[in-house]
């Protein structure tokens, strides 16, 4: 049963057509990421997702509704899975990013607002889930709710943390975890030496 | 196929008091005080509201994926008129008739400017995004629609049954029903089952 139908609502002939369009598309998509994922088992890489399983309908239809342009979008695609992340290359895939691409002053923001002891910690805490700021502050009891707040507002800034408007919570970005990974793996190689 | 088109009822209210006319976890739509109603009616029968006054929509539009958070909030101010079908109960027991003042607030001299504005919207919205077929909005229960004009003939709609989200604006959808999540975005493309999640990079 479609959405419109699903809802009790007619939609007009060129939204039909329109739809009708972009199923065509995603069936076509589906054929040609299951035909990709089939390759790379071949090959004994592996891909840890499976996108043939359908999420639920309610979900799908509308996916189906706004998947405009993924097919051209796919050959440069990232797919995540729970073990890991796989990188589908494509004609024009993913290359590392130039020097003149980067953004120095956004990099910049990122590793300044790492540059604390406590923010790190706070990054650390996120790592696990959303948490509230009440939660966070037991955690970090050495300091005030207001330098806590402050330091949120730095990771919030810098992109490594939002905040949900309706809860509060505080989740950690993929940008915040990213950034989390590698400040830790920086202070790994450096105790390693340190103790070389 | 018997096609069922709202019309508006003859009744301008105002809401008394702020009311927030649907709460989740993750959003809500809430109107302030001296906001306007019309009634929306099918089939004589009352399906919802025409609002106008101001409000806010919030709405986390933030998917948790393994590899961290995915998106951002959106908090918008409601200035315009806007449709809502589905719950009216809520609205019903909040209403009283509103005072000349009320009507100059929002920039109209008589009544009927706002009667005109609330016919323009309901008639741009059922020319170019729905039509009612023969079962109703109403019998999707417990769930609310709003439809916010951005532009003639562009609305950005958003359906919610309980926790239960779909907001589609231009260049955005935002779909959520418990585990399961998409967003689709200038960004790029998220969904997320039971904890695996797929990931399109724009």
């Amino acid at each position: 049963m479609s959405y419109g139908e699903r809802l009790g609502i007619e939609l007009s002939d060129d939204l039909k057509d329109e739809m009708r369009r972009i199923k065509e598309e995603m069936a076509a998509l589906k054929e040609q990421l299951k035909d990709m994922m089939d390759r790379e088992r071949e090959r004994g890489r592996g891909i840890h997702i499976d996108v043939a399983d359908r999420v639920h309908d309610y979900v799908e239809d509308v996916v189906e509704g706004v998947a405009e342009g993924i097919h051209g979008e796919l050959e440069k695609s990232i797919f995540i899975g729970p073990k890991g992340v796989r990188i589908i290359r494509g004609k024009d895939s993913f290359r590392p990013a130039r020097e003149d691409e980067v953004s120095f002053p956004k990099a910049a923001e990122a590793m300044s607002a790492l540059g604390q002891e406590h923010r790190l910690r706070i990054l650390k805490e996120l790592m696990s889930g959303g948490k509230y700021i009440n939660e966070l502050q037991e955690k970090l009891s050495e300091i005030t709710t207001s330098t806590l707040s402050s330091h949120l507002k730095v990771l919030e800034d810098a992109g490594l943390v939002v905040q949900e408007k309706v809860r509060g919570r505080y989740l950690i970005t993929m940008p915040g975890r990213a950034a989390y990974e590698m400040a830790m793996r920086v202070a790994r190689f450096l105790a390693r030496r340190e103790q070389e | 196929m018997i096609w069922h088109e709202h019309c508006l009822g003859n009744t301008i209210s105002k809401i008394t008091a702020p009311l927030r006319l649907w709460e989740a976890a993750k959003g809500l739509v809430q109107i302030d005080k001296n906001t306007l109603t019309l009634p929306v009616m099918l089939d004589d029968r009352l399906d919802g509201y025409v609002f106008h006054g101001h409000g806010r929509l919030i709405l986390d539009m933030i998917i948790e994926t393994e590899q961290g958070a995915i998106g951002r909030p959106i908090e918008e101010r409601i200035d315009q008129p806007f449709i809502m079908l589905g719950d009216t109960e809520t609205v019903q027991s909040s209403l009283v008739p509103p005072s000349p003042e009320d009507f100059s607030a929002l920039g109209y001299v008589k009544p009927q400017e706002f009667a005109d504005k609330a016919e323009d919207l309901l008639s741009n919205f059922h020319g170019k995004s729905l039509r009612i077929g023969d079962c109703r909005f109403s019998q999707f229960e417990d769930g609310v629609v709003f439809a916010f004009q951005k532009e003639a003939f562009k609305f950005n709609i958003l359906l919610a049954k309980r926790e239960k989200i779909v907001y589609k604006t231009r260049g955005t959808v935002f779909v959520l029903n418990g585990e399961k999540a998409v967003l689709k975005s200038s960004d790029g493309l998220v969904c997320i089952s039971n904890g695996r999640s797929f990931i399109v990079r724009q």
